[in-house]
């Protein structure tokens, strides 16, 4: 080919190319948003964006605007927010999704659905039931955070292998629902106002908030059915998730040990018999020991070793923990611990879908060592 | 007129490729839908079928490719059997092209349309196609060097939540598990272009088996894929658009570091744009012994790939046509065109050596 | 035999009159003789002692031919005769003293070449700590000589050819007998052979008929301003190719690696050496794809930013009224301009200018809002980082104004597509039977360890694959 045609068919080409990038919007006017929360109201949703203001160009901190629209939909609300903002809204950085209380009743797993789907919201981000509503969490500005959808990541992972909080994201709620039990839990955050007792004087239109984690909301089939306590939620992070912070405390000869946690994580065996068997292994570090007389010493391991029955006692605490949470779910139905999908991992077709839950005998074991 | 020959070593990455790249997007998720948790089994049957069909595959590559069926027998002959091959090439070109508009249209990107990607891939493509299976080959060896990347940020920050034991009971969807691919039968048996390519050059010392090793090696790892994405999304494989892309996120949430798919992402896109390229060249290498010039071939074939943007508007026209009657059209004139084409250069050229016609043609 | 007034009058005309061709009409018993030189061109000492003198004192008594010019001037190295004029003219306009005697038939030239010359230094393109620190220079002799002291075995050829019908450059193709490619060698002889072209001034020029791709970014023929570093690439198989007239030597053929090693790195260490490698690979990496991943992540793809960086960018870009892809094109432009005007402003002005120019004026851009702090640290580390590599600068600078618009319009999809077809064409590019990304397209495993590592000299059993026949280097121990 001439070399005057090649040319002339490569500028074309990249001519091409360059303009069908079309419509572009830069960064800086999209509306970010680092947290949303879903509400149901009367006649469809309410859905509130934490979106990032710029600041001043020297600063490595951002504002904050709070803003909620209504709609008919997930959909119609998020335009609405849209359009309130003047900006296209943007999800690439929308980390925690808030599910306020009426929602979480019947219609949670829709409306993750469609964020899943449809607004570029990543699968990873984290997810958490409020136990007031969704707009009340986000507008609430914590007390030790500017911004609590950044608050609730940081809580969410930096501090999600805590014993006391249940991180999930929106890829573990959807996976265990898509199982045979259907049995699901998530964090339930409550706010409450700090009346001033936190960071010194504050100003009346600065109301601060202290986010609490303790409690889980338990699900089944999507829907939320209980809420269980700071105990339940142990229970469960010690067979669901891998902790490696928190604390434990076990009385033996009327001693109170404290222990921190430096490891606990359970393997779980199902057999065919629908006998499904625990094994927690915890490591602890042991930090004071409390007397009867009120008074407190540091301790180290020995002082552990030297008492046989600690070891018993500890193991008793995690394992009524784990049994607590397993019970209390059973009370309304709930498999939290998914022994439906092991039960029919073992059975296979022989599964009792309909009355495994009633045959299931759970054994819970554990083992402990200290550092 | 241009080289069509290949290393052996070479051939065999083109190998890997062509059984690897769209196995590894929206395929998980398809076979899911059917064979449920035993995807990984569905995905075995295939592999054993592909491997088996590569054979007659290997044998027309080492043997000159189908350009030496045109020397013995004549243009009517191999006209007749390239016909349906490019047929073949074109619609898998389409709709892989259609696939890559819909990931990056609707999964990667705010405000692109999917016809502007399809156009831009297109561009691109013809213009790797236009520099030959050399440049094609060399590219692939070159995107190889993405792949560590993904592994190094995964171990590095990733925290994957695989849990294997949703891969129990093994075998209980039945037939389903074994057949449960035949939703996604179109993305399968991608060989057809390796029939274009002359394998073989004269100082080499790897062999025929060379080919099987690495391909055997690149399956293995594919079944395992499938396995991992059970073991990660387990009944809820619809939330994957794609799996890589899903998968080497690892689990993380964008925080301090970003989002982790991105080397997944740019991985997947270098090796879709080099399989998209490899089969428009292979329709050029099969109407250039005809007579038709190879860049006008390339241009032309480019430009109707284009049109994938504008007839599968999404992802969901893109699978209604996928899962239809042209998935056995396709698969079925791979395979037969494959074992005629290695019976022909059987009876008529036997054990010459490839690089002989590659030299001559 | 010539009519020697007649002879005279047509020199003159041959040399158009110039004003600095010299006839030196002399007497030497009755016969009429003629020097012709150029004026400055020759040791006019060795002339006057060596060749005229005893010119006039044989008084006639001499034969106008070759044996009789030998005779008479014993101390002059080397006499050429001519029978054609125009070849006559050639050499004594290339500073040979030219000399007719009245009844000969033939005309000679006589070697006293004594043009003034640059000294060698040091090149400034190859600045080094360790290892010698001779550069060629514009006289092909003298760059000759260089490296012949590097081979002492006799194994060293240079093939002389002349290109250019009114510069008669000389050019001299050399090689090593036995390690490079005959059929190399014979291509580009024909190729030089074939060059139909009025004059050379410089290397460049010629390089231009050797690629294969004039038109392409990317540069297809080495080069090089130091002999140790051409005597490497000549023992690795290479063809040389000397150019009267400039400095830089052409090496032949060329795979892009090779701009990837420096001249200091033959004499460092080489853990150190491959240390510096990476380096300079991942520096070119970034110079090329940092300024377009930047535009198309704050442009398209915010999902890949983290959190942290994303809050900076929209604060740092909170007021600026240009969108990403302009920015950073005028910031790129801005420093190219800088860049350029450093290298040809006088001396005294270079130090302000690159203060001015590089602090002030991007300090002050910043404070105006015209551009984002972000976004000029990233071009000054963009340019920053092509220099990792100066003899690709020019290559890399077009590339990454090229990705600059394709990230902006396409994101990251634009430039994982372009750098892909961009990869694709530059490993189809075969020059010289060797593929210019050679060891890395096609993959050889053992000569990647010393692409991007640097093997012990007494590990460097084979040389580059491809370029030599003869793949052995050292039988040291095997």
């Amino acid at each position: 080919m001439r070399r005057i045609y090649k040319w002339i068919a490569f500028a074309l080409a990249f001519l091409l190319f360059l303009i069908l990038g079309s419509e572009t919007v830069p960064l800086a006017d999209r509306a970010v948003v680092m947290g949303i929360g879903i509400d149901k109201i009367e006649n469809g949703y309410k859905v509130t964006a934490q979106i990032i203001m710029p600041t001043d160009s020297e600063s490595k901190s951002a504002g904050y605007i709070v803003l909620s629209g209504d709609g008919e939909s997930v959909s119609e609300a998020l335009m609405s927010v849209s359009i309130e903002a003047g900006r296209q809204l943007s999800m690439s950085h929308c980390n925690a999704v808030v599910l306020g209380f009426e929602l979480i009743q019947h219609d949670a797993v829709n409306a993750l659905d469609y964020m899943v789907r449809n607004a570029y919201l990543s699968e990873n981000a984290l997810i958490v039931a409020a136990a007031n509503t969704a707009e009340e969490v986000l507008n609430a500005k914590p007390a030790f955070a500017e911004m609590s959808s950044l608050y609730l990541q940081t809580m969410l992972t930096k501090y999600g292998y805590y014993s006391i909080r249940s991180g999930r994201n929106i890829k573990d709620f959807l996976v265990s629902h898509n199982t045979r039990s259907q049995g699901n839990w998530l964090s339930l955050t409550t706010v409450t106002e700090t009346a001033g007792e936190v960071g010194g004087e504050q100003s009346a239109e600065e109301p601060e908030f202290i986010f609490s984690f303790d409690d889980t909301a338990v699900f089944k089939g999507g829907d939320y059915v209980t809420k269980l306590d700071e105990r339940g939620t142990r229970g469960i992070n010690y067979v669901e998730k891998h902790i490696k912070e928190g604390s434990i405390v076990a009385v033996c000869d009327g001693k109170i040990y404290t222990y921190f946690i430096e490891n606990i994580k359970t393997q779980k065996k199902f057999s065919d018999d629908y006998s499904a068997a625990f094994s927690t292994r915890a490591t602890l570090i042991l930090k004071e020991i409390q007397s009867d007389d009120g008074t407190t010493s540091t301790a180290n391991s020995i002082d552990s070793e030297r008492n046989p029955g600690i070891k018993a006692a500890v193991a008793k605490v995690i394992a009524d923990d784990i049994r607590y949470a397993y019970e209390e779910s059973k009370k309304f139905g709930v498999d939290i611990f998914g022994l439906g999908e092991g039960f029919y991992g073992a059975t296979g077709k022989n599964f009792d879908p309909v009355g495994y839950f009633d045959r299931a005998v759970l054994e819970i074991e554990v083992k402990v060592d200290f550092v | 007129m241009e080289n069509r020959s290949l290393r052996v070593g070479a051939y065999s990455l083109i190998s890997a490729v062509c059984a690897a790249v769209f196995k590894l997007s929206i395929l998980p998720s398809l076979v899911s839908q059917d064979a449920g948790k035993d995807a990984w089994i569905s995905v075995t049957v295939i592999a054993a079928l592909e491997i088996i069909t590569l054979v007659p595959v290997v044998f027309v590559s080492f043997h000159g490719g189908l350009q030496a069926i045109k020397e013995k027998y004549g243009n009517i002959v191999y006209t007749a059997i390239i016909v349906p091959i490019i047929a073949v090439l074109m619609i898998k070109t389409l709709v892989y092209l259609a696939e890559v508009n819909s990931f990056c249209g609707s999964y990667l990107f705010y405000n692109e349309s999917v016809e502007n990607v399809g156009i831009v891939f297109s561009i691109a493509a013809a213009f790797i196609a236009v520099t030959g299976i050399k440049g094609i080959s060399r590219a692939a060896t070159i995107a190889l060097w993405s792949i560590p990347l993904i592994f190094i940020v995964g171990l590095a920050f990733g925290e994957p939540a695989a849990d294997f034991s949703k891969l129990l009971p093994v075998g209980v969807t039945g037939l389903k598990g074994f057949a449960g691919i035949d939703n996604g039968l179109f993305f399968t048996f991608d060989m057809a272009p390796l029939m274009l390519i002359s394998a073989g050059e004269n100082d080499e010392k790897l062999s025929q088996g060379t080919v099987f090793s690495v391909t055997g090696v690149i399956y293995v790892l594919i079944i395992l894929f499938f396995a991992a994405f059970t073991a990660v999304f387990g009944g809820a494989y619809y939330l994957s658009p794609h799996a890589l892309s899903s998968m080497g996120s690892f689990n993380v949430v964008n925080t301090e570091i970003g989002a982790v798919d991105w080397p997944a992402i740019v991985a997947w896109l270098s090796f879709a744009l080099i399989q998209i390229s490899l089969q428009i060249w292979a329709v050029t290498a099969a109407l250039t012994p005809l007579g038709f010039k190879p860049k006008i071939t390339a241009v032309v074939a480019a430009a109707v790939a284009a049109t994938s943007g504008f007839i599968f508007k999404n992802i969901e026209k893109t699978l209604i046509f996928a899962e239809s009657m042209v998935k056995y059209f396709t698969v079925g004139i791979t395979v037969v065109c494959a074992v005629v084409a290695a019976i022909l250069i059987k009876i008529k050229v036997g054990t010459v050596k490839g690089a002989e016609y590659a030299a001559n043609i | 035999m010539y009519d020697f007034p007649r002879e005279q009058k047509a020199l003159k005309k041959a040399f158009n009159n110039s004003d600095d061709i010299i006839f030196r009409p002399v007497t030497s018993g009755g016969k009429q003789a003629l020097f012709i030189f150029a004026d400055g061109m020759i040791d006019v000492k060795d002339a006057d002692f060596g060749v005229v003198k005893p010119l006039i004192a044989a008084n006639g008594a001499f034969t106008p031919d070759m044996e009789g010019m030998k005779a008479l001037f014993s101390t002059v190295q080397k006499i050429e005769q001519h029978t054609s004029r125009k070849k006559f003219v050639e050499t004594v306009a290339r500073g040979a003293l030219g000399l007719i005697i009245e009844g000969g038939k033939d005309y000679f030239t006589l070697c006293l070449h004594s043009y003034p010359t640059r000294s060698i230094a040091e090149p400034p393109t190859s600045a080094v700590v360790k290892g010698p620190r001779e550069g060629f220079t514009e006289d092909f002799k003298a760059n000759m000589v260089m490296l012949r002291r590097r081979f002492g075995s006799g194994k060293l050829v240079f093939k002389p050819m002349v290109i250019g019908r009114v510069s008669k450059t000389q050019i001299r193709i050399c090689y090593v007998k036995g390690i490079a490619s005959e059929a190399l060698v014979e291509k580009i002889t024909s190729k030089i052979e074939a060059i139909d072209i009025d004059g050379v001034v410089d290397s460049s020029e010629i390089s231009a008929f050797l690629e294969e791709r004039p038109y392409s970014v990317f540069k297809q023929v080495g080069a090089t301003e130091k002999p140790d570093i051409c005597a490497a690439k000549l023992l690795d198989g290479r063809v040389a190719v000397i150019v009267d007239g400039s400095p830089m030597v052409l090496t032949l053929p060329f795979i892009l690696v090779e701009d990837f090693h420096d001249s200091e790195d033959y004499y460092r260490r080489p853990i150190r050496t491959a240390l510096i490698r990476i380096m300079r690979l991942l520096g070119i990496f970034f110079a090329v794809l940092l300024p377009a991943t930047f535009v198309a992540l704050s442009t398209l793809q915010y999902q890949i930013l983290p959190q942290e960086l994303m809050i900076t960018i929209l604060n740092s870009t909170q007021g600026i009224p240009f969108t990403p892809m302009t920015e950073m094109l005028i910031a790129l432009v801005f420093f190219e301009v800088l860049g350029e005007a450093s290298v040809r402003m006088p001396r005294y002005f270079g130090m302000a200018i690159s203060v001015v120019g590089g602090i002030i004026l991007g300090e002050t851009a910043v404070s105006a809002g015209v551009l984002s702090s972000l976004t000029v640290l990233i071009t000054a580390m963009s340019s920053i980082g092509l220099f990792a590599i100066p003899d690709e600068v020019g290559a890399f600078s077009v590339i990454r104004i090229t990705l600059v618009f394709v990230g902006a319009t396409l994101g990251l999809l634009g430039v994982v597509v372009a750098a892909v077809a961009m990869t694709a064409y530059v490993a189809s590019l075969r020059l010289y039977g060797v593929d210019y990304l050679t060891p890395f397209a096609p993959l050889v495993p053992r000569q990647l360890n010393d692409a991007v590592f640097k093997r012990s000299k007494t590990d460097s059993y084979f040389r580059t694959p491809f370029i030599s026949r003869n793949r052995r280097r050292l039988t040291y121990g095997k």
